[in-house]
């Protein structure tokens, strides 16, 4: 597999011709990533006030999809959850409401927040250390393509189901004694 | 080659057993085969849509995440399924994500529509990869159908097998029935051909089995002995029918051989005057060919003329009676004939007439030679009755002649004698000698005149009645008026014990005193011995005077008979009438007289005469007389 992200990327702005020409292809694969995580994780109950309550992917500091992101959730739902996305911006403490959280590489603030979540919120980082702070999946890059590594002891703690598909595609998987 | 129905049980059996067999197995063969093709298809349909939807399900992820290598582990999962010979996952955009390829084969590009297709070869299935109904790529499988094509190779190896192995048992079970059905009917064909060959029907057949066969073997035994009977019969009725035709062929021929030597023409007829067989002597009688007789009318074959002259005797024959007859008739062929016929019926069973058969003769010759012998005769008679009157009258001119002549003859002897009685001594010596010769010559006429008429009166005496005369007497009598003559020559006369004859005694004592005068007087230098023998034979006495004398030569022996025949001139004195006189007198009484004798063998003078019915006496001594030469 020598294809390159610009391809990659290509497929995607093929299948949804948003604007955001000017996101990154690495921020546009990640953002389909995001969506795509959604289908092969299962959320407790609890996770949601309602069931028509939004699915809100909220990003923990500077967006870095550009619109990328907003673009490709539109109009999907996670079961009966319309997805939206959230930008949780400053100093704001309130994740409680939020089923997916997004860490951009620039805030570094994951160490800070992780520790004072629930459960029930799936934690994605790009930060080296991610997982070992108790992040649930990291994105990596690998030759230049997005891949990803999977804490499943960090993702049983809080309480998401995660199919054997997306645990089996994983780069590495985190799960108690360490693999 | 040759048709089915032609070729040997044994073939026949084989073939359909074989072809049975064949095609018995050919078809489930192929059944299965189909089946097993059909349900193969579906199932590999089946299985291989599961498969892709399972490849596809599993690959989802690594679709949705652009893992190739992911998406690479999963499809080499395949590798449990050795016919797929390529697989590929392809993204939304049509670039290929991972693909599978054993066989180092590019996968087809997907399809939009229908998502398992048969090319050639090969199924192409398409499988959608979707995350939550959001298609995200799709599958491709390429299914080599080679494994069906092995499968019926397989299978044919198989059908093929088999086919062999049951046709090898059938050959075992075709020799088994061979030896059960085709082995007895070949039996039996051979048999049946021998039988027709050589026409044996002594043959029988043996029972081999309880089953049709042995009924056919039975069959064809009874047959047989049905036929050898037949045959028999047939052989006994043949030789019967040759025999039979054999002797009605004899008889025929032996009817024809008598028929044609028979004088007389032979016919049959039938009711309806039609002839139904003619000898041969018929046809030639009328001068016709067969063919012209046998079948036709009588009226057409003799003329209508000839038919109506005869037809009173056809009439009268059909009543059953036998007709003889004679008649004329004018026939159509031959003309006027005179017939002679004779009709006899033929009757059939029940006893009805139903023809007749004829025998004619052509007297016609004979007819015309009955007239010429009337008219003959008659002139015959004339002329004899007038030779009888000139006879007659000859012979009594010859009697009262030489009864007249004897008186002057007697007055010519008286006198001589007297003239030299009365002048004897004075007549000279040449004149005595003539008055000698004058009395000689008178004495010899004297002789010749009762001779003569002795001969005569034989016959003018006949009026005088006839009376039974003993031979012996007459013999005495003739032997007494010869005794000068048998003195003389010292002869010796014997004689058997002679019958009785009817007529007068002179007759017969001139008869046998002519025959032994002669006998005495043609004597050789030897004394003469003369014996009377006497023989009877068929109905008249034989009586045979023999003598030892000079004999006669064989062309005298007629001669001596005529009147003056002499043989010896007047060496030997005598009338030369005598033995005339003997044969008048034996021809007188019915008999006939002729000589046996040779010269210088001595003469038998043999007379017959009728036989008298003799007195008894005589009849005793002539019997003793005859058995006294018997034992001589």
């Amino acid at each position: 597999m020598k294809r390159g992200l610009g391809i990659l990327a290509f497929c995607w702005l093929a299948a949804w011709p948003a604007r955001a020409a000017e996101v990154s292809p690495e921020y546009q694969v990640k953002a389909a990533f995001l969506l795509n995580f959604t289908r092969f994780i299962e959320w407790p109950r609890s996770a949601f006030s309602s069931p028509n309550a939004p699915f809100r992917i909220c990003i923990a500091g500077r967006d870095p999809f550009g619109g990328a992101l907003t673009a490709i959730i539109g109009g999907e739902r996670v079961n009966s959850h319309p997805l939206m996305v959230e930008k949780l911006e400053g100093g704001q403490v309130s994740f409680s409401h939020c089923p997916m959280i997004f860490f951009p590489r620039s805030e570094n603030n994951e160490a800070a927040l992780i520790p004072r979540l629930g459960r029930g919120v799936l934690t994605v980082g790009e930060t080296e250390d991610f997982l070992r702070i108790g992040g649930i999946i990291r994105f990596v890059l690998e030759n230049n393509r997005v891949r990803f590594d999977v804490n499943q002891t960090a993702a049983r703690r809080a309480g998401l189901l995660i199919s054997s598909r997306l645990l089996k595609i994983a780069r590495y998987v985190e799960s108690g004694g360490g693999q | 080659m040759r048709p089915f129905r032609d070729i040997p049980v044994e073939r026949k059996l084989l073939v359909t057993i074989l072809a049975t067999t064949a095609l018995a197995l050919l078809l489930s063969g192929l059944s299965f085969l189909v089946l097993d093709t059909v349900f193969f298809r579906q199932q590999l349909r089946r299985d291989l849509s599961a498969q892709a939807r399972i490849i596809a399900e599993n690959s989802t992820a690594a679709v949705a995440f652009d893992d190739a290598k992911s998406a690479e582990e999963t499809l080499n999962s395949l590798r449990e399924r050795p016919h797929v010979t390529a697989a590929c996952i392809y993204r939304l955009d049509g670039s290929i994500l991972a693909s599978y390829s054993p066989a180092r084969q590019t996968c087809p590009p997907p399809r939009t529509s229908g998502n398992l297709i048969f090319l050639g070869g090969r199924m192409e299935v398409f499988e959608t990869i979707a995350l939550k109904d959001r298609p995200v790529g799709k599958l491709v499988l390429v299914y080599d159908l080679g494994e069906i094509s092995e499968r019926l190779r397989i299978y044919g190896v198989l059908i093929l097998a088999v086919l062999l192995i049951s046709g090898a048992i059938a050959m075992r079970f075709s020799v088994r029935l061979r030896e059960r059905i085709v082995a007895p009917i070949e039996e039996l064909a051979s048999y049946a051909a021998h039988v027709a060959e050589t026409r044996d029907y002594t043959i029988r057949v043996r029972e081999q089995s309880r089953d049709e066969l042995g009924v056919l073997v039975e069959s064809f035994n009874a047959m047989l002995f049905s036929i050898q009977s037949r045959d028999d019969d047939l052989r006994k009725a043949l030789a019967d029918r040759e025999q039979a035709l054999a002797q009605a062929k004899n008889a025929r021929e032996q009817l024809e051989m008598i028929t044609d030597t028979m004088a007389s023409a032979v016919t049959r007829c039938g009711r309806d005057h039609r002839l139904i067989w003619a000898s041969r002597q018929y046809s030639r009688w009328l001068n016709l060919p067969p063919d012209q007789i046998v079948g036709q009318p009588l009226a057409a074959v003799i003329g209508e003329d000839a038919f109506a002259a005869l037809r009173p005797f056809i009439d009268r024959v059909l009543t059953g009676e036998r007709v003889e007859y004679e008649v004329e008739a004018d026939f159509k062929t031959i003309g006027r004939r005179w017939v002679r016929g004779t009709y006899v019926p033929t009757r059939r069973e029940n006893g009805q007439v139903d023809g007749w058969v004829a025998e004619l003769s052509d007297i016609t010759a004979l007819k015309r030679a009955q007239a010429d012998v009337v008219r003959i005769n008659q002139q015959l008679q004339r002329s004899n009755s007038s030779l009888a009157r000139s006879n007659e009258d000859l012979e009594r001119f010859a009697y009262v002649a030489s009864h007249d002549l004897q008186e002057p003859l007697r007055m010519v002897t008286t006198y001589s004698q007297l003239l030299i009685r009365t002048y004897g001594g004075q007549l000279r010596g040449e004149a005595a000698a003539f008055v000698d010769t004058i009395v000689d010559g008178t004495r010899r006429m004297q002789t010749l005149l009762s001779d003569l008429l002795a001969y005569t009166g034989i016959n003018a005496e006949s009026d005088q009645p006839a009376e039974q005369v003993d031979l012996n007497a007459a013999l005495e009598t003739a032997k007494r008026n010869l005794n000068a003559a048998i003195a003389e020559s010292g002869a010796q006369v014997t004689s058997d014990p002679l019958p009785c004859a009817r007529g007068h005694e002179g007759h017969f004592v001139s008869l046998l005193q002519n025959l032994i005068g002669n006998a005495i007087k043609y004597r050789s230098n030897d004394p003469p011995r003369i014996h009377i023998a006497v023989r009877r034979q068929g109905g008249e006495m034989r009586i045979e005077v023999s003598d030892n004398g000079i004999g006669i030569a064989p062309e005298y022996h007629r001669q001596i008979f005529v009147p003056f025949k002499r043989l010896h001139g007047r060496r030997i004195p005598g009338s030369g009438i005598g033995l005339a006189i003997c044969q008048r007198v034996v021809e007188r009484y019915g008999g006939r007289i002729w000589v046996e004798s040779q010269v210088g063998a001595g003469s038998k003078f043999i007379f017959t005469l009728p036989e008298a019915a003799p007195p008894a006496r005589e009849v005793a001594a002539a019997r003793e007389g005859s058995n006294e030469r018997a034992a001589l």
